[in-house]
């Protein structure tokens, strides 16, 4: 296409899949929810704590929340930060250049990412163990008074533990009310949006790169391959996939990616499946046979030729599956299986659940934000099924 | 079809010894097993000391044969075994695959023996078989209500297609879909059973405690009673994928030319979609059975758990917690051979439905 000078036709574009997406409501809302999830894991300090986000009393200001940061609140922080960039980036890019073609700005924002990542990774792993001992409460509590102290929306660490205020039903300075020790319920809440977006992400990278990677051999060579792992799928969806992950855990040292591991390892048979019909059904079409004669190798062929057009089933079929392991995360978590250090919502349902009787509060609002995740991700889900394959919507 | 059917169940042997190979692995190469446990508790419960209790250990791993590696036992060929002294070459070769933890299991199940329970040494297919009783009036129950209400909402979403009724339902369906169900188990009891709200329901067991006393039909109300809760947490996540079936090949069949046959008749709407619609549209339906299948058997853990019902899920759960291997082993056999037996089913049954599907 690059000999072909295309500016002066006139002819519409055909819309692309984001066109296509933008224009269905329901899949949008799910996308501003899931987007508002990432956001309130991003800034959980800056959303919910007790260390104030601006301090000054006497000698400058000071920002205790930065201060106060552990390794994983900057992860999170430093890498939702580099996101943002890159993609503000990309589109500062492409306005100051119009002439660069779409690959070479992909070139160029791949090249930044790497560098942020490099950056971030660094920081990141030599992050100081520091024990911050400086207790800002009296200042939210009105015991101290300060010239300026602003504290997040949510003004109670997820773990203080006061022992007072016990159980207290939904108020205005409790929103969600709090559990046994005292504790804030929307912050631990809030603390624990991290671990189900990071259990959902990382359980279905693992379940792609596997059910894509055996899905592929098994449509693009076929014979005793794609036989070994038909049986190889067979035997996985045998195995009820709770059970199966409540097997495993039961066994393993109590590690939160022991959990996603083996959710991932459990659902691939879905993406192999619609990998190897994609790969099946595109191995004799004309454009792999124009690849084959070109010399071009088989690996070549299968990650350059097949599998951008083999993609779209695939992604549709990951945003479900992101749902599903989130289900199983909490299912697990709600049981007391997996690590108790990871407060995530279903291990926050599972330490109140002796408190159900007397306080609703804490059965209804951890379980609505599982819900409300799964819910999103399946309006996503769905809108991408009907935006990248148009024939499918009915 | 019977050859068909035969070569199916010969196909599914494979699977099958895959599944129990996979299990017996991730069950066995984890740290910890029976005898551990026993050694903790006696250390608590007696004074004994550790050498004792290390003995006391030793011997129950040879009592149940967890000295021996998994699945090949390369020791036959080390000279410094007594046991394996006299045996010549061909005799080390066989008892290298045959004198392991997963042939001797496995030679034990093809004769039917699952062994006994480690925790109270009861014959473990006298467990798992009360357990599944229990499991299979539910599932059985779920299943059908499942397709009692999903075959009629699609049918009816697919002849208002478009009009608010069909968005309504679809939406219904969808936010029944993405709700937890561990989270939809508590809020019912929270708020029906019991607690500070409404008291309609009993919140746990299969029955009340003074159920034995009862006569017949007042028992059999006990029992529902104490079954419509967990029945509803295993019912409504499966309304959504059967209604979307049911809708879309009503959908499909609405569109051919027969049902335009029909109409031209002048036969009433109904009976254009009762008679003639709707039995080619359900046909297919009746296969997805296998696909409900792994799901309800995993979703049964987590509502079994919390209603507290003795049901496969409970029993697994139990045992994994106290690292029950036969029970595991024979849960895990079980519940994977009733998912292929229902994949295989499904398939026959949709070639009977529907002739133009050929055999192979």
């Amino acid at each position: 296409m690059t000999g072909i000078d295309q500016s002066g036709l006139d002819q519409p574009r055909p819309p692309t899949t984001w066109m296509r997406f933008r224009r269905q409501r329901a899949p949008m809302i799910g996308l501003v929810l899931l987007g508002g999830l990432f956001v309130i894991a991003a800034l959980a300090p800056f959303l919910a704590g007790n260390r104030p986000i601006l301090f000054a009393d006497g000698e400058g200001l000071e920002l205790p929340v930065l201060a106060g940061f552990t390794q994983e609140d900057f992860f999170w922080f430093a890498g939702f930060g580099a996101a943002l960039l890159a993609f503000f980036c990309s589109k500062f890019l492409r306005r100051i250049r119009p002439s660069l073609s779409a690959r070479q700005g992909r070139r160029v924002l791949c090249l930044l990412l790497g560098i942020a990542a490099a950056v971030i990774a660094a920081i990141g792993f030599s992050w100081p163990e520091r024990l911050v001992h400086d207790d800002y409460t009296p200042y939210r509590d009105g015991g101290r008074e300060a010239s300026l102290c602003v504290f997040p929306p949510i003004c109670y660490g997820p773990t203080e533990v006061p022992l007072t205020n016990s159980l207290d039903s939904p108020s205005l300075s409790h929103l969600f009310g709090t559990d046994r020790q005292g504790d804030d319920v929307l912050a631990r809440m809030i603390h624990g949006t991290r671990i189900s977006l990071l259990v959902a992400v990382t359980a279905i990278l693992v379940c792609m790169a596997i059910g894509i990677a055996l899905g592929a051999a098994a449509g693009y060579f076929g014979g005793w391959i794609d036989a070994l792992v038909l049986r190889l799928i067979e035997v996985v969806t045998c195995f009820p996939a709770f059970f199966a992950v409540l097997a495993v855990l039961a066994f393993l040292p109590p590690r939160i990616f022991w959990v996603m591991l083996i959710i991932g390892l459990l659902r691939w048979p879905g993406v192999a499946r619609l990998t190897r019909g994609e790969f099946l059904r595109m191995r004799d079409w004309d454009f792999v046979a124009a690849a084959r004669a070109m010399g071009l190798s088989n690996g070549r062929i299968m990650v350059r030729h097949i599998l951008p057009n083999a993609l779209a089933p695939v992604i549709v079929s990951a945003t479900f599956g992101m749902a599903g392991a989130i289900l199983i995360e909490s299912g697990l978590s709600f049981l007391g299986i997996g690590p108790a250090s990871c407060q995530s919502w279903g291990r926050l349902l599972s330490e109140f659940r002796p408190y159900f009787d007397v306080a609703w509060w804490l059965s209804v609002f951890p379980g609505a934000s599982i819900f409300i995740t799964v819910v999103a991700l399946n309006l996503v889900g769905e809108g991408l099924r009907d935006a990248l394959d148009p024939r499918l919507k009915k | 079809m019977l050859r068909y059917i035969l070569k199916r169940l010969l196909i599914a042997i494979p699977t099958l010894i895959g599944i129990t190979i996979v299990t017996f692995c991730i069950i066995q190469l984890a740290p910890g097993d029976p005898a551990d446990k026993s050694e903790e508790e006696s250390v608590v419960a007696t004074t004994f000391s550790g050498q004792v209790t290390r003995e006391v250990v030793e011997r129950t791993r040879q009592l149940y044969g967890l000295d021996k590696p998994l699945l090949v036992n390369t020791r036959v060929w080390e000279s410094d075994r007594d046991e394996y002294r006299e045996l010549g070459f061909f005799g080390r070769l066989g008892a290298m695959f045959t004198d392991a933890q997963y042939p001797i299991w496995l030679a034990r199940i093809v004769t039917w023996d699952f062994g006994t329970s480690y925790q109270d040494h009861r014959p473990v297919t006298g467990k798992v078989w009360e357990a599944f009783r229990v499991s299979l009036l539910f599932q059985v129950l779920s299943i059908a209500l499942i397709y009692l209400i999903a075959i009629p909402l699609g049918v009816l979403s697919a002849i208002k297609r478009g009009t608010g009724t069909d968005r309504a339902i679809s939406l219904l369906l969808f936010l029944l879909y993405s709700l937890p169900n561990f989270w939809v188990a508590t809020l019912l009891i929270v708020f029906l059973a019991g607690g500070e709200f409404l008291d309609l329901f009993p919140p746990q067991d299969l029955s009340s405690s003074d159920a034995a006393a009862m006569g017949g039909v007042a028992w059999l109300f006990d029992r529902l009673w104490h079954m419509i809760l967990p029945v509803i947490c295993l019912t409504y996540g499966g309304l959504a994928s059967l209604s979307r079936y049911a809708r879309s090949g009503m959908l499909e069949v609405i569109g051919q030319d027969y049902i335009l046959t029909a109409r031209a008749k002048g036969l009433s709407e109904r009976q254009v979609i009762v008679k003639h619609a709707f039995r080619n549209s359900v046909l297919p339906i009746v296969t997805l059975l296998a696909t409900l299948l792994p799901a309800l058997i995993g979703g049964s853990v987590i509502v079994e758990t919390i209603f507290n019902i003795p049901g496969m899920g409970r029993l697994l759960f139990e045992s994994f917690l106290a690292r029950d291997y036969p029970v595991i082993m024979a849960v895990a056999f079980f519940s994977s051979g009733l998912v292929l037996l229902g994949m295989i089913l499904s398939d026959v049954l949709y070639m009977l439905v529907d002739p133009r599907i050929s055999l192979e």
